[in-house]
């Protein structure tokens, strides 16, 4: 059975950048689809790509990532030029598959 | 504005050099414009000469006139990084870049993914559009990926023991795509036009250059193949210059060194 886990943003922001791709991939790795509340930054799915080249091998496949940017960043946003990612989904690649994805929708099946 | 900025710099500079002895050790400073050198070569400094040489550089004199001279003339010599998805056409638009110009290819395209595994380079290519030129290193990058199955080479033919090697390969060239990241002035974001442009890779992608403030184009492949809709990749990062290519065919891609020249000169 596949569970579907949500994590608050409060229980990210109780941990520093490493250590929540270290659980991220942990739990996918375990089976687990994961929604997180706060969403990942480009940087950190970047390392999460680079953790995750490393642990694949002929069970684990990789993994499925989708994630919102937030279309009308705030003013600080702008100022700093970055875009806040709004929520970002992430399970092992050989459960869940992306069918269809625009700027406000994500579609996927849990096989 | 341009000639008036140059020979302020250069009266700077023979300032200098009117302090310089003969038998100094030297530091060489090549200054450029319009693709002529105004000082060849310049004896500037010595070790045992000064300290006023050691002062100014910890001061960060020297690198705040090099990125000011470049602000003013543009930068003539980038190393773009050519990003992506797998299949996306990296390497034949790498190689279309490299024949066009300077003969040659960057690497071997295939019909499997992840055919490109080890970052490949060519320096020293110039593009021109009129008088204006730059001076170009490709570094064509594996496609970047969230997985890698090795179940999914062996339905193009591979064998299990060929199809589990290329995916232990083409994960380590994922890794080195990103890694490369920190070595690059400008990008290529290359996407297939028949496809989805909202897939992870390319946010992710899009997203890390826009907190590196690299400077980026998009380019729309494959608009030679039926179902190509590079509109909809316009609509999807209106923030981005968009330029529909076939690297294939070479269909708009006067269009794209254009934006090159454009866009990369000045970093």
């Amino acid at each position: 059975m596949t569970s579907v886990n949500f994590i608050s943003q409060a229980k990210l922001e109780g941990l520093d950048s490493q250590e929540k791709l270290d659980f991220i991939l942990k739990e996918v790795r375990k089976g687990q689809i994961l929604v997180l509340e706060k969403g990942l930054t480009p940087e950190e799915q970047t390392k999460l790509i680079e953790m995750t080249m490393e642990k694949i091998n002929e069970k684990f496949a990789g993994i499925e990532m989708e994630s919102y940017v937030n279309e009308k960043p705030t003013l600080l946003e702008k100022i700093f030029g970055r875009k806040k990612v709004r929520l970002t989904i992430i399970g092992p690649a050989d459960k869940i598959k992306t069918i269809y994805k625009d700027k406000d929708i994500i579609k996927a099946v849990i096989k | 504005m341009a000639m008036k900025f140059s020979f302020i710099a250069f009266s700077i500079f023979s300032h200098v050099n009117s302090h310089v002895k003969d038998d100094f050790n030297c530091a060489r400073i090549h200054l450029r414009y319009r693709g002529e050198y105004f000082l060849t070569t310049l004896k500037l400094f010595d070790k045992t000469y000064i300290n006023g040489y050691h002062v100014l550089n910890e001061m960060g004199i020297f690198s705040k006139l090099s990125d000011w001279l470049k602000s003013i003339f543009g930068k003539r010599h980038v190393r773009i990084g050519i990003y992506g998805p797998p299949n996306a056409g990296k390497t034949t638009l790498a190689n279309r870049i490299a024949q066009d110009w300077s003969g040659g290819i960057v690497g071997e395209v295939s019909e499997i993914p992840h055919e490109t595994r080890k970052v490949q380079k060519k320096g020293g290519i110039i593009i021109k559009d009129g008088k204006a030129s730059l001076r170009i290193d490709i570094v064509d990058t594996p496609g970047i990926a969230t997985k890698v199955d090795f179940h999914e080479f062996m339905e193009y033919g591979l064998d299990e023991e060929e199809a589990k090697k290329r995916a232990k390969e083409a994960t380590e060239g994922v890794i080195e795509a990103i890694k490369w990241l920190d070595n690059i002035d400008a990008v290529i974001l290359l996407m297939d036009s028949t496809k989805n442009p909202f897939t992870q890779v390319n946010i992710t992608i899009l997203g890390n250059l826009e907190a590196r403030e690299l400077p980026v184009i998009i380019a729309a492949n494959k608009i030679d193949l039926d179902g190509s809709t590079p509109a909809t990749l316009k609509s999807a990062f209106p923030q981005h210059e968009v330029i529909p290519i076939s690297a294939l065919t070479g269909a708009n891609i006067d269009l794209l060194y254009k934006a090159m020249l454009r866009k990369f000169r000045r970093k």
